[in-house]
């Protein structure tokens, strides 16, 4: 282990460990959720447009920024390609400030390793199958975890926006709950669900059935109460006025949030993965930085925010498709 | 189809105790496929009355009567028109419309040509595959009103459903509702607080005195029909709107 020995000789204990830069990046990653939490409560009042009367100024206001907008594009179509590949312009200037620390020697290696060596990795784990075990691993605790977490949520979501009483019992309990780290409850999660993926699928559950529900709630109780005398004088049934105006109307909030419990949820993965080190993307990103392999610590990581991303954007179409009317503002 | 109120009132339990007074006692009898218009100031219980009528609303004494059934809950029978259109934004104008063949559960073919027969006549049948969203305040009101002729009802009841519109749009698409009407006979119970309006399409207009609402006057409107917009240049027309104008003033 060449790269430990620098690393005591050259460092104070802490930075001998990779544990530091792994935090640092999964913080990153939980930034990511947290932005685009706030994206989706922005987008959540959106959805309450079209069941406003005063949306007027909106309109107005959106049709002045975009003949803003246009007086500034002197040329649209070069403007839009410089727009698309803006992102992996961001991209590729992260990799050369990367590799110009890393020419210049201003860490040692084992802490900033080089991207060609990253890269090298990268290929030598998806050749060798380790990669994509790990991933497989943690997407099936992400997405049955989420599944789980989803339909717990919006049942029970549904059952306290009808019933006011049990809002008043179950929130302390659930705000308590929601407010103490995950981090700190899992390990009593892993000795009660044991060491496998059951263990990291409930804490998934409960990271995302807290936002489902909220969401859930809001999505119900934006239901204007002139559509539900609507449904009323036409004689609908229960069950019609959940299926035809409850469920679309909930569905609405509840997509927006999803996005936001998709990535919250491979964060809950990963969490339990580095309690439980077993199998796992986290618990591979674990044994590298045990093991000072910290360019298979940066695979892990980068591949965790893809698989977050990935999950992001699924949603984010399936948004787009579902909530095609959302796109229609007056004319 | 006739309606009747029979001493009907209908109060709410205020927070602190109590009980206000929203309608009545209202007593009246509107008979089979005649259009009748609610006058009143705002807030004096007309639109209670309408939601009461709808079986939304239950009186606290007398009773709703629609035909022979007393009103105790909402019949297909029965069609309602809000203030606002209520259209349910992720539904198309057509999907909006055809709403109560569905929830009755008619096959689509059916729901289908239904949509196209109702969406003619109010000159809708170009925006079908809009969004609510997509629509004019005016626009909405029409898809609104062939959501309540889908299901050929044979008792109409508007509360004030053109209110929001401007004077254009509001006298067209109510001289539509009366070209529809004169083909159907529904009887129809209509709130409105725009006087002209009343004359113009009614055959009887009642007037409601302030909070509580109480009919406070029963006037005939025994103008021609087919009835047309300028008739509310008429000495026969005058006569009538100024009569109610001053009942209003009373009230």
């Amino acid at each position: 282990m060449r790269e430990g020995e620098n690393c005591e000789r050259m460092l104070p204990v802490g930075f001998c460990n990779t544990w530091p830069l792994v935090m640092m990046l999964i913080h990153m990653l939980a930034g990511v959720s947290y932005a685009t939490a706030s994206i989706s409560i922005l987008e959540s009042g959106a959805f309450l447009i079209p069941f406003q009367s005063a949306k007027k100024s909106s309109t107005t206001m959106k049709a002045d920024v975009r003949r803003q907008r246009q007086k500034r594009a002197y040329s649209p179509m070069l403007l839009k390609g410089i727009r698309r590949l803006a992102p992996i312009l961001t991209v590729l200037i992260i990799v050369i400030i990367w590799q110009g620390i890393y020419t210049a020697e201003v860490y040692p290696s084992f802490l900033i390793p080089s991207p060609a060596s990253v890269l090298e990795t990268f290929v030598e784990s998806v050749q060798d199958g380790i990669l994509l075990y790990h991933l497989s691993i943690t997407l099936q605790e992400t997405l049955i975890g989420l599944l789980i977490g989803v339909a717990i949520g919006s049942s029970l979501g549904y059952i306290i926006a009808n019933v006011p009483i049990l809002e008043d019992l179950l929130s302390p309990l659930i705000v308590a709950f929601q407010s103490t780290p995950t981090i700190a409850y899992a390990p009593l999660l892993i000795l009660w669900f044991g060491n496998d993926i059951q263990s990291k699928i409930v804490i998934v559950v409960i990271i995302v059935f807290f936002p489902t529900m909220m969401n859930t709630i809001a999505g119900l109780r934006a239901v204007p109460e002139g559509l539900r005398d609507v449904f009323k004088v036409m004689k609908a049934t229960r069950w019609q006025l959940f299926t035809k105006l409850e469920l679309p109307a909930a569905l609405a909030v509840l997509l927006v949030g999803l996005k936001t419990s998709a990535t919250l949820a491979v964060i809950g993965a990963v969490v339990g993965e580095f309690v439980s080190v077993n199998e796992g993307l986290g618990s591979m990103v674990a044994i590298a930085r045990n093991q000072y392999d910290t360019p298979l610590v940066f695979v892990g990581v980068i591949s965790l925010s893809l698989l977050a991303l990935s999950l992001y954007t699924l949603v984010s179409f399936l948004e787009y498709y579902l909530l095609r009317w959302r796109r229609f503002g007056r004319t | 189809m006739q309606i009747a109120a029979e001493g009907a009132v209908i109060e709410y339990a205020m927070a602190g105790g109590g009980h206000l007074a929203a309608l009545g006692p209202v007593t009246f009898i509107i008979e089979d496929g005649t259009f009748v218009s609610l006058l009143g100031p705002s807030g004096c219980g007309k639109s209670t009355l309408i939601r009461a009528l709808a079986g939304l609303e239950k009186p606290t004494r007398g009773s709703f009567r629609i035909d022979d059934r007393i009103v105790t809950s909402p019949s297909t029978e029965v069609g309602v028109m809000f203030q606002s259109a209520n259209l349910i934004p992720w539904r198309t104008v057509s999907e909006n419309v055809m709403l109560p063949l569905e929830l009755a559960g008619a096959p689509k073919s059916q729901r289908n040509n239904a949509s196209k027969r109702i969406l003619e006549p109010l000159g809708l049948s170009e925006y079908e595959t809009l969004y609510p969203g997509q629509l004019s305040g005016g626009m909405a009101q029409r898809v609104a009103l062939g959501r309540v002729l889908i299901q050929s009802p044979d008792v109409l009841l508007l509360d004030e459903p053109f209110g929001a519109l401007d004077a254009m749009n509001r006298e067209k698409i109510s001289m539509d509702l009366l070209r529809i009407w004169s083909q159907q006979r529904q009887t129809l119970l209509m709130v409105t607080h725009d006087v002209q309006e009343a004359v113009l399409l009614s055959d009887r207009v009642l007037v409601m005195s302030h909070r509580p609402g109480r009919i406070i006057d029963d006037v005939s409107v025994d103008l021609p029909r087919p009835r047309y917009s300028e008739m509310i240049y008429e000495p026969a027309f005058t006569e009538v709107a100024r009569h109610l104008r001053r009942a209003i003033d009373r009230a």
